[in-house]
């Protein structure tokens, strides 16, 4: 999907329609958004700071994904994952 | 034959036509209520409003008792953009005064 | 189309997109297709603290079946020409379908 061909080979972060947080490389993009990610983790948010869990490789179904976003590296090598205190994000409700 | 495209309302799309520029009311799913004047439309119901008030039910927390109990919030907002499909109902303007 | 049209006008401009999690981003409008998907760049989440998830992200792109509303500035919004195309484009639309009507009709009597 040209839209999505500038985040080809880039380090992106999904937020699915349920509420996860991934972060992979993106891999592969089709006309649906379904999406390949390759070495993702996903970030989980709670009261006691953020946690990581890798997941391996992860094709999400296009209805699955709300948004993509570009990780700008500097910006996320200076996050302090065990500081950020938040909820876990909602899900979509259509 | 202008005229009559104009004029008569045939179909419900042709009643959201006649309200283009006047304050309609429209709710929404999730409890929300938004007023304001409709500049755009399509069939999917997409909508471009002004002047927008929205009006949205919410839980809210009585700090004395402790009670939830359901509370409105309210806010304006100047010029929206209106996705079709969280579109329940469109009220066009009371032609009644 | 009348949609995808008036964002086209729009790329540039600083918007709003709030999205059916209740998530909202500003950021200029770099593009848009025909599915009103939307990317954004140099982009905010409202309430940084409370949704931090985007802190580390900068240009994004928003599935438009995710989106709410979108707040527009209507310094950019020319009304009168988005009410004649409204107009334009349900006559349009009513001639595709007294066609499409017609053409059913003739196949039947065939």
């Amino acid at each position: 999907m040209a839209m999505l061909e500038q985040y080809l080979k880039k380090q992106v972060l999904v937020l699915t329609a349920d509420g996860r947080n991934i972060i992979g490389t993106l891999r592969g993009i089709d006309q649906t958004i379904n999406i390949i990610l390759e070495k993702c983790v996903e970030r989980m948010y709670s009261d006691e700071g953020v946690q990581e869990i890798n997941l391996g490789v992860h094709i999400i179904r296009g209805d699955d994904v709300a948004v993509i976003g570009e990780i700008d590296q500097e910006l996320d090598k200076n996050l302090n994952l065990s500081d950020i205190i938040a909820q876990p994000m909602k899900p979509i409700v259509h | 034959m202008d005229k009559k495209e104009e004029g008569t309302v045939e179909e419900p799309l042709d009643l959201i036509r006649l309200s283009l520029d006047e304050r309609i009311f429209v709710k929404m799913r999730q409890d929300r209520e938004l007023k304001g004047k409709l500049h755009a439309y399509d069939q999917h119901l997409n909508m471009i409003l002004s002047d927008v008030e929205e009006t949205m039910k919410v839980v809210q927390i009585d700090s004395d008792t402790g009670e939830e109990f359901i509370g409105t919030e309210k806010r304006n907002i100047k010029m929206l953009f209106v996705r079709g499909d969280g579109v329940i109902l469109i009220s066009p303007p009371l032609r009644t005064s | 189309m009348l949609f995808f049209s008036f964002y086209k006008t729009l790329v540039g401009k600083e918007i709003t997109v709030e999205l059916k999690n209740d998530l909202s981003i500003t950021g200029l409008l770099q593009s848009v297709d025909q599915f009103l998907n939307i990317k954004l760049k140099d982009i905010k989440v409202n309430e940084e603290e409370k949704y931090p998830y985007m802190i580390s992200v900068q240009n994004c792109f928003i599935r438009g079946s995710v989106v709410r509303y979108v707040h527009l500035p209507a310094g950019d919004v020319d009304v009168e020409t988005l009410q004649d195309h409204s107009r334009l484009e349900a006559r349009e639309q009513k001639k595709v379908q007294q066609q499409a009507q017609q053409q059913a009709q003739q196949a039947q009597q065939k």
